[in-house]
């Protein structure tokens, strides 16, 4: 993570101390609840079913032990006992109280955390990937970059208040794990021979009502123009983007409705009034990002699998299974990446609780360098582990209900909470994960399936992501009773939305149709060396649209 | 007379909207672009001020950017940020020096980040009074991005503050 300097300290708690005294009066009936709205959705707070939800930014899913443990301190205390970590690699907790939430605010400032610009209509948390630093398929480091944008776009004075919500996002390796193509603004890194570092800059992704992917505005954008570069993409946002229309508000609807080339240039003119200007980066300033962001002290570790491990890989199925799911390769000879699964047969996706969060921190510890990941596909990662270290860590892991083995499974499944918590729902998410855990509970059919991204929106907001799931679903409101549309063939990277195979279906039904889909597949695939996505690329959405509706119709002939 | 704020100074408002009907007398007026283009070449005394809205080309304005003494840009919702790029766009492209006033839905919560943009003078909506505004200027003490108010970057402060020793 990046350790805050004394100015950067103070920034946070003068922000704190600013939604402290807008509570204040908005208690005291001074603020009327209309106005006081942007300003506490900016600082992270909604009013839900329930009760106010507090979104707590992660910065590019980044978090130390001792942050970690300030969030488990919070869920205790100010929650009831549970965080739920989002597809934007943040934190929700859902029974939070408004009188509380400066307090909570301020704790969060004791750990260099906040809640700034978490939702509202501004320039959102920054995602990435969340192997970033670590990956061996790296080809730069993002977190600079992103610390760069968390910097730029907190407390931007010209963006405060866009047309709709804006999310940008950055990828530094050879895979995208960062789904730069469905963000308003994806930068992929690109190493120049010539210019060096720079990025791809992709503009008018998105998912929700009107599923997009980017164009790319700019293939390379030398990285020390990226702030002046990204000021020029916003102001011609803020400024011409449509706001008649909340539906129509975001950047996707502007660059299509301008057509690329127009938007290009429309943003190349206003960058000619920052280009080389103050804001241009300077090198003395990536270095000292550089400088803050902690870096571990790997030790030299022979490169193989030590002898320990391998013995326990040979004698013990279970931890097999899960040592070829659940890592991840790293960047440093004899260490590896650990994701652990919040996705448990029994807990709703993304949750942990107050107790997992302080047993991970300590983790994080005695088994890394003190640094947890917080993926979008809501799940923590600890980096950092060496090799001989997994039995004990998957020892440790286990009575937590933290190695289930499906990282890139069917049962991996991304949710948003639904209809149990938002007030935007048309249908419930959380019991659907459930019946599709209790659905597909034979683990070794479900491996056998190999990588299925399987994601749940309880609405068109998307939160779920299931425009760009293998198998998509999404919750509908159908004359007041949930219904679940589902499509297929979606993917992140390279970004490719789904297509809808059919009529909405009830919730009941949902889990047939999907062993309907995934038996068809596993008939239709070359070799299982083809995925179900591939398969769906190859032959099309007809097959499956018969597996899951064809019994239906007969029954109707007969 | 109405309060407004104007160089973060509680002031009385001068400025009256023009009015065709009424026979001119002199005194602070403000004009829509096409009023003032219409009644420009007459002799008139007082200052000159420019009513605008958010949308507003400043393009369109440069010409008259020398004569007009305020430019008053009607926020007509405080979550249409349009005017934030406007006050910008007039200080750092155009170099208008004159006052930029924001009025129309103007509260202490969002003057902070008008004046970053730009704004020197605010108008409280009905309901909201100047001294409110007054507290709501100058809330931070830092900030990370260039503005009208700090045309440097924070990193650019730091370094020198390293290097300065």
């Amino acid at each position: 993570m990046y350790q805050y300097d004394e100015i950067d300290q103070r920034l946070v708690e003068e922000r704190v101390a600013r939604f402290r005294d807008q509570t204040r009066r908005f208690l005291a009936g001074e603020l009327s609840e209309d106005d006081f709205r942007p300003f506490r959705l900016q600082n992270g707070l909604y009013i839900q079913r329930h009760a106010p939800m507090l979104r707590v930014a992660i910065p590019y899913g980044v978090l130390s032990a001792s942050q970690l443990r300030r969030l488990a301190w919070i869920a205790r205390t100010h929650d009831r006992g549970v965080g739920h970590f989002t597809t934007r690699q943040n934190i929700q907790y859902n029974w939070v109280k408004l009188p509380e939430v400066p307090d909570i605010l301020a704790a969060l400032a004791e750990v260099q955390m906040h809640a700034t610009q978490t939702s509202g209509n501004c320039v959102r948390n920054t995602t990435t990937d969340h192997f970033a630093g670590v990956a061996a398929d790296e080809l730069v480091d993002p977190r600079v970059t992103c610390e760069l944008i968390r910097q730029w776009s907190t407390g931007h004075p010209e963006f405060a208040f866009l047309p709709r919500k804006f999310k940008i996002a950055v990828n530094g390796a050879r895979a995208d794990r960062a789904a730069t193509g469905v963000h308003d603004i994806g930068l992929q890194a690109v190493q120049d021979a010539v210019q060096g570092l720079g990025y791809r800059v992709q503009v008018g992704g998105g998912l929700g009502r009107t599923p997009m992917v980017g164009e790319v505005v700019r293939e390379f954008l030398p990285a020390r123009h990226l702030l002046t570069y990204l000021d020029a993409i916003l102001r011609v946002y803020n400024r011409y983007g449509r706001r008649d229309n909340k539906y129509k508000a975001r950047i996707k609807i502007l660059v299509k409705a301008m057509t690329v080339e127009r938007f290009r240039r429309e943003v190349e003119t206003e960058w000619e009034h920052w280009k080389d200007g103050p804001a241009t980066l300077v090198e003395e300033e990536v270095a000292r990002i550089e400088a803050r962001l902690k870096k571990p002290a790997y030790r030299v570790l022979p490169a193989g699998i030590p002898a320990a491990l391998a013995a326990r890989l040979h004698h013990d199925t279970d931890f097999a299974t899960w040592f070829r799911q659940n890592l991840h390769p790293h960047k440093v000879p004899g260490y590896t990446n650990v994701v652990l699964s919040l996705k448990s047969p029994d807990q709703p996706p993304g949750d942990a609780s107050a107790a997992q969060m302080d047993a991970i921190a300590d983790w994080s510890e005695r088994f890394g360098f003190g640094e947890i990941r917080v993926s979008h596909e809501q799940n923590l990662i600890l980096p950092d582990v060496a090799l001989s270290d997994l039995p004990a860590l998957y020892d440790a892991l286990c009575p937590w209900k933290l190695a289930t083995p499906n990282v890139g499974l069917l049962t991996n499944i991304i949710a948003c909470p639904g209809g149990d918590y938002c007030a935007l729902a048309n249908a419930r998410s959380l019991p659907l994960a459930q019946a599709l855990q209790d659905k597909f509970a034979d683990a070794a059919w479900v491996r056998a399936l190999g990588p299925v991204d399987l994601n749940i929106s309880g609405c068109m907001n998307s939160c779920g992501h299931h425009h760009v799931g293998h198998i998509g679903i999404l919750g509908v409101d159908k004359h007041g009773r949930e219904y679940y549309q589902i499509s297929i063939g979606g993917a992140q990277a390279p970004a490719r939305l789904g297509k809808v195979i059919g009529p909405s279906l009830a919730p009941e039904e949902v889990p047939d149709a999907l062993q309907a889909m995934l038996e068809a597949y596993l008939k239709l695939r070359l070799s299982d060396a083809e995925k179900f996505v591939d398969t769906v690329e190859r032959v099309g959405i007809v097959p499956f649209r018969d597996a899951v509706y064809a019994p239906n119709q007969e029954a109707a002939c007969a | 007379m109405r309060e407004v704020v104007v160089n973060r100074q509680i002031v009385p408002d001068t400025w009256v909207r023009f009015s065709p009907e009424q026979s001119e007398a002199g005194g602070d007026r403000l004009y829509r672009l096409e009023e003032w283009l219409a009644v420009r070449a007459q002799a008139r005394e007082g200052r000159v001020g420019l009513w605008v809205e958010t949308d507003q080309e400043p393009e369109a304005l440069r010409p008259y950017l020398p004569e007009v003494a305020l430019i008053a840009i009607h926020i007509d919702s405080f979550t249409d940020g349009r005017g934030h790029s406007l006050g910008r766009l007039l200080r750092e492209v155009y170099g208008y020096r004159g006052e930029i006033r924001a009025v129309g839905d103007v509260i202490q919560d969002t003057v902070n980040e008008l004046e970053r943009c730009g704004f020197n003078g605010f108008s409280p909506r009905p309901g909201e009074t100047a001294d409110h505004l007054l507290r709501g200027l100058g809330l931070f003490s830092e900030a990370y991005q260039i503005s009208v108010e700090r045309p440097e970057p924070l990193f650019r402060r730091r370094l020198s503050h390293r290097s300065g020793g």
